[in-house]
């Protein structure tokens, strides 16, 4: 055996192997060998390349945490799982798609653009330069190798420049745009006569029948949902905090520390002469220094030389600010001064300052009595909140030991409470907490004699409940919900008959019946409602909306009715008055440019969804 | 054939070297030749699609310039370099959308549009980008005064895919400004029904015009 595989070993055979190998290691490397074998897991395979597990599991996690930033009381229990994994896989396809779309049009960035373009980038500035640090840091936060990083700029950048040549590169018919202009801006004059539902609610009658069949044919309406008794206690900070005792101590403490952020402080005016640095920075200076020593004003002076336009307009002005608020070397000098001084040349980031101190000050602080009932709150939840988290601690894990909330309860002094009718939707406060309802409606709650988990349904309030009656689904009877089915069908009788009578009154007002007596004989009056435009007032909407949605009049009047549960409209339009463009070229500009953005947009979204369609797309 | 001593052993490779070495040699220039080569292109592709981008980001940072002549001048002159020096690239084709768009809505010479769309279309990928070319060449027809050339360009593709609204909302448009209403009334039923559930409030608003109902 072995001799034969010398003997082949010498073969044209193994030659060809041998070549072929020496060609794929030095054109793909090692990695596209090893890699073809030992392949991560994908979650999506696009026209034949993986999206992979690894790069899924990050986007949703970047995603989840973005949600998170977004919510006021970041919870992560309020996010649906389910959702965000889909819409993720979602848009890693479309990305997908769009960056192999790039590719294949020889869209593609060299190494060295994508350098350039990371150099470039804000992000990884620090004062004016690339700071490699900056970079690796926030591609490591970002959850991604160096490699990976530049790959998915690659990609991010060409699918922009696709997007740019695409959605910003639209066109719109100028002519197009009057044409809507004049629309908006058309008015139509017509009349309107109201005919009240009590004009026909006297003929409408409901059968006991006409209800039973509707129960019957709508019985699954008529459910109670599955629902729960559900006892809960809760720990919550503000009730700890009303029991803390707050001594004046304390209190006079907290004032002498909150009190100084507050006031106190000693705050100085400034104002300063910046030179930029640069070559001639030096003798800038000498010169702004020689001015000011022969005398002249330093308001002129900075609003000359100064390169802080903001404040050279001021005479150099900075107004008033405490410690902390400039740059150290400048603060050092401006602390240094006394009042009316000005110092020597300080240098900042920025480039050169010539500083000069214009006024001290003191602010004030707030009186002790003033503060004092904010302090004792703030003291008190801030002793309250030790508290709390030991409490919080504790009432996990008692929850999660024993079988009951009993015990919780009578070792933390909490109170049970019960809250009825919660529903798999929620119910009354706390269960419109979504995280602790889905607990509450888990197997082990739901079914077993579990209590929840701890959950916490805001900053300062911490929750655990158990189930203490199951109610499954419940059909109502017939007798339960009739008069609710009577009003119901009543109601659209009442409609029904509305529009027939409505129908009835335009084809005879069509026919040529006489619009007054066709008034009088309903018991109502026509109202003229000239030249309304379309979001005219006085008209209600659906009827407004039906108004301009009639063919033009051609002689004489046209008639169309609407009907709602209250009332039936019945509209004679008299005549259309074309719009006019008022605002001249500048109005046609603008909606020509709303019009364009938005046909870019849509034009954009058609040609993603037609790479899309046309990708085959496996998911495993 | 067991062999006994290491002089027969070195005569033997001696001999197969003699036998072999001069093919083994040409086959191993010859891998390295179609390795280097190989690497050479795509270099050179690499280099030439490298360049078209960069003209191309040249293109977009002149279209985020304030407006003027001298803006629309560089956009006009650096999209003729794309066309001229990188005919093959897509840059071209993505460059010249831009050009068109400029000619027509800052430039107003809606027939320089045609033309450049003309260009665009032709080098452009088959496939999407085609279809979406075609109607924005329909457009500028349209706004250039001829109507009917409009109407061909638009109806010379038969599957407009996803693109189906945006074409038939141009075709209404067309037909409703030659006083065609019937034709119009027909064109903005099938772009409603083609949006599906997206609403387009403007197309609304030209149907409740002309008095197309939602049951139509």
């Amino acid at each position: 055996m072995l001799q034969d595989i010398r003997n082949n070993a010498q073969g044209t055979i193994a030659k060809v192997i041998i070549g072929l190998l020496v060609i794929g290691l030095s054109m793909f490397g090692m990695d596209a060998i090893i890699g073809g074998f030992s392949g991560e897991p994908e979650v999506a395979t696009v026209n034949g390349k993986d999206i992979t597990e690894r790069e899924f599991q990050r986007t949703v996690q970047m995603e989840r945490q973005r949600q998170l930033s977004q919510m006021e009381n970041p919870d992560p229990s309020l996010i649906n799982d389910d959702e965000l994994r889909n819409s993720v896989l979602e848009g890693l396809i479309r990305e997908a798609v769009l960056s192999q779309d790039a590719v294949d049009q020889g869209m593609q960035l060299s190494n060295t653009d994508i350098d350039r373009i990371i150099t470039s980038m804000s992000q990884f500035q620090v004062d004016g330069e690339f700071s490699r640090e900056a970079f690796t840091a926030t591609v490591r936060n970002a959850g991604m190798g160096v490699a990976e990083f530049r790959e998915a700029l690659r990609r991010q950048f060409v699918i922009n420049q696709i997007r740019s040549g695409i959605a910003a590169s639209a066109i719109v018919n100028p002519e197009t745009a009057k044409d809507i202009l004049k629309l908006q801006s058309q008015t139509r004059s017509f009349s309107t006569l109201t005919i009240p539902a009590d004009a026909v609610s006297a003929s409408v009658k409901v059968t006991d029948d006409e209800i039973q069949d509707y129960y019957d044919a709508n019985k699954a309406d008529y459910k109670v949902p599955e629902n729960v008794d559900a006892a809960y206690v809760a720990l919550s900070l503000d009730a700890l905090a009303k029991g803390v005792e707050v001594s004046d101590e304390e209190l006079k403490e907290a004032y002498e520390s909150q009190s100084k952020d507050l006031g106190g402080e000693e705050q100085r005016r400034a104002s300063h002469i910046l030179i930029e640095p640069g070559d001639d920075a030096e003798a800038t200076v000498a010169e702004v220094e020689k001015k000011l020593a022969d005398g002249e004003d330093f308001a002129k002076v900075a609003e000359e030389y100064s390169k802080d336009p903001i404040s050279a307009q001021e005479g150099g002005d900075l107004g008033y600010a405490g410690k902390g608020a400039y740059a150290g070397p400048f603060e050092d000098a401006l602390f240094e001064l006394k009042e009316g001084e000005t110092s020597e040349p300080v240098e900042t980031r920025f480039g050169f300052h010539i500083i000069k101190l214009t006024g001290i000050r003191k602010t004030e602080r707030p009186s002790f009595e003033s503060m004092k009932d904010e302090l004792r709150e703030g003291v008190a939840r801030e002793k309250a909140g030790k508290l709390f988290s030991e409490k919080r601690t504790q009432l996990a894990d008692l929850s999660y030991s024993e079988p009951n909330l009993d015990v919780p309860a009578e070792e933390l002094g909490l109170e049970i409470q019960v809250v009825k009718d919660v529903a798999r939707e929620g119910g009354d406060a706390p269960f419109d907490h979504q995280g602790l309802v889905r607990q509450l409606f888990s197997d082990d709650v739901l079914n077993g004699e579990f209590n929840t988990e701890m959950v916490d349904v805001d900053n300062s309030t911490a929750v655990v409940a158990r189930v203490r009656e199951h109610h499954e689904e419940k059909q109502l009877s017939l007798a339960e919900v009739s008069d609710q089915i009577r009003e119901q069908l009543k109601a659209e009788h009442i409609q029904k008959a509305l529009t027939e009578k409505g129908s009835e009154l335009v084809a005879s007002l069509q026919d040529g019946a006489d619009p007054a007596s066709v008034a009088e004989e309903a018991g109502a009056e026509w109202q003229e409602h000239p030249a309304m435009s379309r979001n005219g007032r006085g008209v209600e909407f659906d009827v407004l909306q039906s108004v301009f949605s009639m063919p033009r009049p051609e002689d004489g009047k046209t008639y169309d009715s609407v009907a709602g549960a209250q009332r039936v409209v019945i509209v004679g339009l008299e005549n259309v008055q074309e719009g006019e463009i008022s605002g001249g070229d500048e109005q046609v500009k603008a909606i020509a440019n709303f019009l364009t953005s938005q046909r870019g947009q849509r034009e954009y979204i058609a040609y993603s969804a037609s790479l899309r369609d046309s990708a085959e797309i496996e998911k495993p | 054939m067991e062999l006994r001593t290491e002089e027969e052993q070195i005569a033997a490779i001696k001999d197969w070297w003699k036998r072999n070495g001069s093919s083994l040699l040409i086959g191993i220039g010859a891998a390295l030749a179609i390795v280097f080569g190989w690497q050479a292109w795509e270099n050179h592709q690499e280099e030439q699609q490298s360049a078209a981008g960069a003209k191309f980001q040249q293109l977009i940072t002149a279209v985020s310039q304030p407006d003027g002549e001298e803006k629309e001048k560089t956009i006009t002159f650096v999209t003729k370099e794309l066309q001229d020096e990188f005919d093959s690239s897509a840059y071209a084709v993505y460059g010249s959308l831009i050009l068109a768009a400029h000619q027509f809505s800052q430039q107003d010479d809606a027939k320089a549009a045609v033309e450049t769309l003309k260009w665009a279309k032709s080098h452009a990928a088959k496939g999407p980008l085609v279809t979406l070319i075609t109607q924005r060449q329909a457009q500028a027809e349209f706004a250039a005064g001829d109507a009917d050339a409009a109407l061909s360009t638009l109806r010379s593709v038969d599957e407009p895919g996803e693109y189906a609204a945006l074409y038939a909302e141009l075709e209404g448009d067309i037909l409703r400004s030659q006083g065609d209403i019937e034709g119009a009334r027909e064109a903005y039923t099938v772009a409603r029904d083609a949006a599906g559930d997206a609403r387009n409030p403007i197309l609304e608003l030209k149907m409740a015009d002309m008095a197309i109902g939602e049951d139509a």
